[in-house]
């Protein structure tokens, strides 16, 4: 049986226990799967599972993030459909106790692949895409101008491609069978390079990048760890830290405080490079953090709901401080 | 006229170091060296926190970007700290953000964290120096820097 048939299978038997379930369901094209909330039987047909459902529904959980918009009720059950990526951020979630186990359910997905649409973008014109078919390590692209075969390697997410966790860490239903983890070896690699160019280029292409910033804050509402709100330092007047200016400074320093907000949290779900308008490799900074909290602390966020995040806890003597 | 007034009339170079010291050891540190009449050079801002436990990453980060060329951070030795077990916590933040701001684009030389007791006056005296020579030595952060 397919995977989405037991996923949709799973959705049926779950859906008395809960308010709602969400998934994915198509979007105005087939690249754009769009998250998907059902609360009636009926509406089960519609799920879909491919390539492209890539957002990360630990997203709708932390509670600060639901009450503004008045979408959820007060202590109402909920399930999710979860990605092993996704499974790390609900365990960072957990961690920090801003969402409890009993109020949802997860149903795990092995996901093997994910698309870039920006890495697509650059290989076909992909606005009037028809089909996408993908067979063995190849990809067969439709649109109406042309026909494409691209290689898989070249159109996955980077974090797909080194994939450690494809099987959700933690889920209440696994949807079908596990799939093999890819190694993580040359993950890093984006980094390391950044790290041996010279300051004056580090500035420029800096520079360079947060001028394109429009401070859309799309990066921090798409980030499961970002669930500030309303206290959120990029917009309080007290303390202000930050202007609301458009300035390149100010819009770096937004980015520098966001991403060390989330040191030795962040799963490294690629959340905010995907949903950043104009391009930003955010992701990159994330990046870095994690790299050296795994390389102090020997930590990954998101892996053992037991363990106690580096920034929050210290040792008497550390290993690999001086 | 004094040495210090003399010393600040001199000082041509406009650089700008803002120094964050714990209450209880290194501000002590540093008043003991000023009561001692050992001479601090004058490029730098000193901020009194209650521990090093209380600097919240940004306060460096803000520093650098509101134009200081250098942060330095100094507190209790590790298991001196009195209220325990701060300066464990700003070890951890603090040694991270050096390795965040070198990838942001500025040095992490330009920003240092030290121990320093309230009995060492004469440790701080040479720190400072030392650490303000390394700063000349860089020169201003670049205007893009910030």
């Amino acid at each position: 049986m397919d995977r989405l048939d037991i996923l949709k299978e799973k959705v049926k038997e779950i859906l008395p226990e809960v308010d709602f379930v969400i998934g994915y369901s198509k979007g105005f094209d087939i690249l754009h799967p769009s998250p998907y909330f059902v609360s009636e039987e009926r509406q089960i047909r519609n799920l879909i599972w491919d390539e492209f459902c890539i957002n990360n529904f630990a997203n709708y959980l932390p509670p600060p993030k639901r009450v503004p918009n008045g979408l959820f009720k007060q202590d109402e059950k909920i399930g999710l459909v979860v990605k092993g990526c996704d499974s790390r951020s609900i365990i960072q979630l957990l961690q920090e106790e801003i969402i409890f186990r009993d109020t949802f359910i997860i149903l795990g997905m092995p996901c093997e692949m994910k698309i870039d649409l920006k890495k697509l973008r650059e290989k076909i014109d992909i606005d009037y895409i028809q089909s996408f078919n993908v067979s063995g390590d190849k990809a067969e692209v439709k649109t109406l101008l042309e026909k494409k075969t691209i290689n898989l390697d070249e159109i996955l997410y980077d974090k797909c491609l080194y994939c450690k966790y494809p099987n959700p860490l933690i889920y209440d239903y696994l949807i079908g069978d596990k799939v093999n983890p890819r190694s993580r070896e040359g993950f890093y690699k984006d980094v390391d390079e950044f790290e041996m160019i010279s300051n004056e280029e580090k500035i420029s292409c800096w520079e360079k990048e947060f001028d394109r910033c429009i401070r859309c804050y799309a990066c921090r509402e798409a980030c499961p760890n970002c669930y500030c709100q309303y206290q959120c330092i990029a917009q309080t007047r007290r303390p202000h830290w930050i202007s609301q200016s458009t300035e390149t400074i100010d819009k770096k320093f937004f980015q520098m405080f966001r991403a060390f907000h989330n040191a030795g949290r962040c799963t490294d779900c690629g959340e905010c490079d995907r949903v950043c308008p104009v391009g930003i490799p955010i992701s990159k900074i994330m990046k870095k953090l994690t790299k050296e909290v795994l390389r102090l602390f020997n930590y990954e966020a998101g892996v053992d709901e037991k363990l106690i995040p580096p920034l929050m806890t210290y040792k008497r003597e550390e290993d690999n401080i001086g | 006229m004094s040495d210090i007034q003399k010393d600040i009339q001199n000082n041509d170079s406009n650089i700008k170091i803002i120094a964050f010291l714990c209450n209880w050891c290194s501000y002590g540190g540093a008043d003991t060296a000023g009561t001692s009449r050992l001479k601090q050079p004058s490029e730098v801002r000193i901020i009194r926190i209650p521990c090093t436990g209380r600097v919240n990453p940004l306060f460096p980060m803000k520093a650098f970007i509101d134009g200081a060329d250098g942060v330095l951070i100094s507190g209790c030795h590790p298991n001196d700290c009195h209220y325990i077990e701060g300066n464990f916590y700003a070890r951890r933040r603090l040694e991270v953000l050096k390795y965040f701001i070198d990838f942001m684009g500025i040095e992490k030389e330009r920003f240092d964290y030290q121990w320093v007791s309230a009995s060492e006056g004469q440790r701080w005296q040479q720190l400072i120096i030392d650490f303000v020579e390394r700063i000349k030595k860089l020169g201003p952060i670049g205007k893009c820097e910030t």
